[in-house]
């Protein structure tokens, strides 16, 4: 739960309650209910019984909040750590890997300049297509946990702007001509999110390049922007066939291809990507998808202060 | 013939990586750590030296240091690991011209020698551009300090993505980049789909630049391969 939503929940309720105690039993008390007659005695005894009831839902009420904090930080710590071993793990396969892929790709190049056109020419080529492939995987894994570590540079942007750059982009998109795309701005005046513009364009890219690939032709892609204070909602929703149950959870962990994802091309870091991107915004992203009905994929951004 | 140093510890590159060189028109001398590069660089006088970052001995930052330190003006090109960001590695304090990361493509490796070296010869041992903290190119004056620019004592207003792309055509200055390698090196991502986002910003810098895409004074378009910074451009240091 989110502390900045839960915080005046947590004043207002039990002073709202307390208080509404404290006035019926202070009304109350100006009877005595057997002769009738107002008693300062009783009311005073209903005056302390009201404030009684409030302090200790005031304490019920912070007592949970101290529970809640103490989860959320325990939370917090456990994923930092599992995000700093995957980080290490990371930067480690990287410097293993480095070298001998180098190796590797000057061994085949040599191979290929030195073989005359024959079949064994064509494979080598093929192989060396493979690896730049391998090497493309491991240096964009890499790159994700160096964002990770190296934070953003902020400034303000305009959201609604790079919204229609990225619909502009997708123009060039092998599948844009097959899908139905509406971009629906609630607001005139959008606030701004304090980030890196660079990397905000590529995340909402990589939303839009994701639907036009796992969605088939026709299907209709929303891109809905709107704001709930202090959040900036992006939302992007299609009517394809949905993602499977068993792959919601991890589709934004890196490397992942859930089974809609089989036989087309792909890294498997670009919502991996997504992940990172929004993090470092402070912001979350999730997904909510049913079969056979389509999924809506919700990035929240704080508002630029 | 044109004579490279090549300075890396990893025979199984080395070996193959020479023979793939010559084949492109070098003479290769290679040494295997940091202190017999410098020896090298310092008895021999290659044209260019490429050198791996992580050697026994001197590392490949050190050399350059101490190259530079001494006034040699050499060209280099160093190999690196994916460690930091584009700019952080073009801030280039030990001096390097350019870099590539490792694992890299031997093709890209041949046509960034070449145009370093093309670069280069216009104004033998001059110090490299990237160490300067100013770019001057006709009336523009690129602050690489300030992250502003200047064009007839005006400032432009740019997003942080179009000065980091002049700047990145500015430093290498008549050289055609494809949008994928500019994808990639200014924004740190290679996404085939996505570089309609460096048509974008091209855009952004022609408007703010008063330049245009049919008769091109500071950036053109080669149709089908990629945009190139036209001027000469002279760095200065503050």
């Amino acid at each position: 739960m989110n502390r900045n939503n839960v915080f005046p929940f947590i004043i207002l309720l039990p002073l709202v309650l307390g208080g509404i105690s404290l006035i019926i039993t202070w009304l109350l008390s100006y009877w005595e209910l057997d002769t009738g007659a107002f008693s300062v005695r009783t009311g005073f005894q209903a005056l302390v019984i009201g404030l009684a009831t409030s302090i200790g839902m005031l304490l019920g009420w912070w007592g949970t909040l101290r529970v809640i904090q103490k989860i959320e930080t325990r939370k917090n710590i456990a994923w930092r750590e599992e995000c700093l071993d995957r980080q290490q793990f990371i930067s480690r396969l990287d410097h293993e890997m480095r070298n001998p892929l180098t190796a590797l790709r000057m061994e085949l190049a040599y191979l290929v300049s030195e073989s005359d056109g024959d079949d064994t020419s064509r494979v080598l080529s093929d192989m060396a297509v493979q690896l730049e492939r391998l090497s493309r995987t491991v240096t964009d894994l890499r790159k994700i946990t160096l964002l990770e570590e190296g934070g953003i540079q902020p400034s303000e942007v305009d959201l609604l702007d790079v919204l229609r750059e990225v619909l502009d982009a997708a123009q060039d998109h092998p599948n844009y001509d097959q899908h139905i795309i509406k971009l629906e701005l609630t607001e005139d005046d959008f606030p701004e999110v304090c980030g890196d513009r660079g990397l905000l364009w590529i995340a909402l890219f990589n939303l839009l390049d994701n639907a036009l690939k796992f969605t088939p032709t026709g299907s209709m892609i929303q891109l809905r922007a709107f704001e709930r204070d202090p959040w900036v909602i992006i939302e992007v929703i299609d009517n394809g066939p949905g993602i499977p149950s068993a792959d919601l959870p991890h589709i934004f962990d890196e490397l992942y291809r859930g089974k809609n994802a089989l036989g087309i091309p792909g890294s498997g870091l670009g919502l991996a990507l997504v992940r990172t991107v929004v993090n470092l915004h402070e912001g979350s992203i999730t997904v909510d998808s049913q079969k056979d009905q389509g999924s809506r994929i919700t990035l929240k951004l704080p508002m630029a202060s | 013939m044109t004579e490279l140093l090549l300075a890396d510890d990893e025979r199984a590159i080395t070996d193959y990586l020479k023979p793939i060189l010559e084949k492109a028109g070098f003479q290769v001398t290679v040494v295997q750590d940091g202190l017999s590069a410098m020896n090298h660089i310092n008895q021999m006088l290659p044209d260019l030296v490429i050198l791996d970052v992580l050697m026994p001995g001197l590392d490949g930052r050190e050399v350059c240091r101490q190259m530079r330190a001494s006034g040699n003006w050499t060209p280099v090109i160093m190999l690196t690991q994916v460690k930091t960001t584009s700019n952080k590695v073009l801030s280039l304090e030990e001096g390097a011209d350019d870099y590539l990361c490792k694992p890299f493509d031997h093709k890209e490796l041949i046509a960034r020698i070449r145009a370093l070296l093309r670069r280069r010869s216009a104004i033998p041992q001059s110090k490299p551009l990237s160490m300067a903290s100013k770019f001057l190119s006709l009336d523009l004056v690129l602050d690489r300090c300030l992250r502003q620019v200047e064009k007839s004592g005006d400032l432009l207003v740019l997003t942080p993505k179009a000065f980091s792309l002049l700047e990145y055509l500015m430093l290498y200055h008549d050289q055609v980049h494809s949008r994928e390698q500019l994808m990639d090196r200014v924004w740190g991502w290679m996404q085939p789909v996505a570089t309609r986002a460096v048509d974008m910003r091209i855009a952004e810098l022609r408007r703010a630049l008063g330049d245009e895409a049919d008769l091109p004074v500071y950036i053109e378009t080669l149709i089908g391969v990629g945009y190139r910074y036209l001027p000469p451009v002279e760095g200065m240091d503050v």
